[in-house]
């Protein structure tokens, strides 16, 4: 009755986007959600919808679901899904119980543009370059009508930290100064994940993300994000096929023979009866909220 | 019999009026229109506040029968057509808060009004500097303004800022002329966001004043210049005349060249569509009608 009476717990909204480089696993991820979603997993239920949910119920079910690996999104397309995500560990008074997402997930070329837009421009032709900054301005200025924004990464070898990340961040972050009087700008809040942390080096790092993974393994781009944003910006685990189980630390993951494409679009999901995503509701619910998901590992 | 027929007595009639919709081709004037025109048919809509919806006019009788038969049928609706100018006779349920009288006495209240979309795309017109004084005129003659702006459409900010600020312009001019500065303060605005069931747009239906701000910075800066100006009320709103099914799941379905239509007719429930119109005659904002 006094349930009825008095909202104990809440329910949040947020409209977030996706970005990453390519074959870093954000379409992966989403589905992962949505898989979360379809299987009886001790309370957590997703729902999904929006206009264009089929293509990834169509993702689920043809690629991952038949051990195929997720074909690369096109190039230059967006799609928007919604997802409401009850959240089994809200259990404080008053911290969110749902959270309603819509999620515009980008292709991967957005950070490639950026670089070669503002950064280094000798990869594009002279005549196509004033169109490719064109291009990346109108994307940019559409990023800024959102105040969530979550960044997958996987790479972190030194020449990727220090010639490709550093610099596309430095100059995002110059852009949030620039819009700094923006609403979207005072409210942002950016989650920087460790995408396929099932990965035998890093699965040991999960636990705390910023200090093992980020710092460690990414360190100029971590300084970087964290001098220009401060508390705009956390850093997290993420794994969208998760691990064989808890007592085996395998990857829920194999790779196909090598046929000379990156091994990133040669992972097929091994197990589809065990698939368990690690760390995909935490990022989402502090961007929702600004408050951290109890972690049950720790 | 009638003595327990709830709300068949004489209505209670709230001041009506005349209200300009101000929108951009693609912003869903007409689909608001039809949805408006049928939504006491949607069971669920707003717990049954809305009894009906009479038309008047040549017009808004052939926009229900369209909107009826697209309904029933599941097919889309047609180009404007007949939307220039309705006019409709809404019938409500009365809230003891809002209208305790008529509520006391299980009177419906009844709300009269006119909506005309200007003829001739008003906005591309101000866009291209082509927008005649007759139609400024027409705006500045009426008390209530309601601008249609597409919830999805993140490009269009600089192009609204840049039509309403003319617009302020030339209404400010012409009912300034006039000496009646006092009729600036009495002035309306309602600001519509369609599309509301596209989940970038649903996810902040309680907080369209906040969605505004993110999605439209510029416009809204604007508008909020125009509201301090004139020092006349201004409110926002979110609607859908597609509505949800399965709680986020747009009830729409695209039917090739960017029209759409209903997936399941029968599970019909579109959101918001009175409220803007309820607030623009009342000033009240009915937060049940906009289904918060």
């Amino acid at each position: 009755m006094a349930k009825n009476m008095v909202a104990l717990t809440k329910t949040e909204k947020m409209e977030m986007c996706i970005m990453g480089p390519r074959g870093s696993g954000k379409t992966t991820y989403l589905a992962s959600l949505l898989s979360l979603g379809m299987k009886e997993n001790g309370g957590t239920k997703i729902i999904s919808g929006g206009e264009k949910i089929g293509k990834l119920k169509d993702l689920l079910a043809n690629f991952i679901q038949q051990n195929q690996s997720v074909p690369a999104t096109d190039r230059n397309s967006e799609y928007d899904y919604t997802f409401g995500v009850d959240i089994k560990d809200a259990k404080r008074i008053l911290s969110a119980s749902k959270i309603i997402l819509s999620v515009k997930d980008l292709s991967g070329e957005r950070l490639d543009n950026i670089f070669q837009s503002f950064v280094d421009p000798t990869g594009v032709k002279s005549d196509q370059r004033q169109q490719l900054k064109n291009e990346t301005d109108n994307f940019l200025d559409n990023c800024f009508k959102l105040n969530r924004w979550m960044f997958m990464m996987t790479e972190w070898q030194p020449e990727r930290d220090k010639d490709f990340f550093e610099p596309v961040f430095r100059c995002l972050c110059d852009r949030i100064d620039a819009n700094s009087t923006l609403k979207t700008v005072k409210e942002l809040r950016i989650a920087v994940a460790m995408a396929k942390c099932e990965r035998g080096e890093i699965w040991g790092s999960r636990l705390d993300p910023e200090a093992d993974l980020f710092k460690v393994r990414l360190p100029r781009t971590y300084k970087l994000l964290k001098e220009r944003l401060g508390k705009k910006v956390k850093f997290f685990a993420s794994s969208a096929f998760g691990v064989l189980g808890a007592d085996d630390p395998r990857p829920n993951r194999f790779y196909t023979d090598y046929d000379g494409t990156n091994a990133e679009y040669r992972s097929r999901l091994r197990d589809y009866e065990e698939w368990t995503p690690y760390g995909v509701i935490e990022p989402i619910y502090w961007l929702a909220t600004g408050e951290n998901l109890h972690n049950e590992f720790l | 019999m009638n003595f327990f027929n709830l709300f068949s007595g004489t209505p209670v009639n709230l001041p009506g009026g005349e209200i300009r919709m101000i929108g951009d081709r693609a912003s869903g004037k007409t689909s608001y229109l039809s949805a408006l025109s049928v939504c006491w048919e949607s069971e669920s809509y707003t717990e049954g506040r809305i009894l009906s919806v009479s038309p008047f006019g040549d017009g808004a009788i052939k926009l229900q029968d369209n909107a009826k038969n697209c309904l029933e049928n599941g097919i889309p609706l047609p180009p404007s057509e007949y939307a220039d100018s309705c006019r409709f006779s809404l019938l409500l349920k009365p809230r003891f808060l809002m209208n305790p009288i008529a509520a006391l006495f299980r009177r419906p209240i009844r709300l009269n009004i006119s909506i005309t979309a200007p003829t001739g795309e008003l906005i591309e017109n101000i866009v291209n500097n082509k927008a005649t004084q007759e139609a400024f005129n027409d705006c500045a003659s009426v008390a209530g303004l309601m601008i249609i702006i597409s919830g999805i459409e993140q490009g269009e900010d600089k192009k609204y800022a840049k039509v309403l600020t003319t617009l302020q312009r030339e209404l400010n001019s012409i009912i300034g002329q006039a000496r009646n500065r006092k009729r600036l303060k009495r002035h309306r605005i309602a600001i519509v966001f369609t599309k509301g069931e596209q989940g970038a747009v649903f996810v902040s239906r309680h907080d369209c004043k906040d969605f505004s701000e993110r999605k439209f910075p510029e416009t809204t800066i604007v508008l909020e210049n125009w509201k301090k100006s004139w020092n006349c009320s201004m409110n926002f709103f979110i609607c859908s005349a597609f509505g949800m099914i399965r709680e986020l799941e747009p009830n729409c379905k695209g039917i090739g060249n960017g029209r759409f239509g209903l997936k399941e007719p029968n599970a019909w429930q579109p959101f918001g569509l009175v409220a803007p119109i309820y607030w623009l005659q009342t000033g009240k904002d009915d937060r049940q009608l906009r289904g918060d």
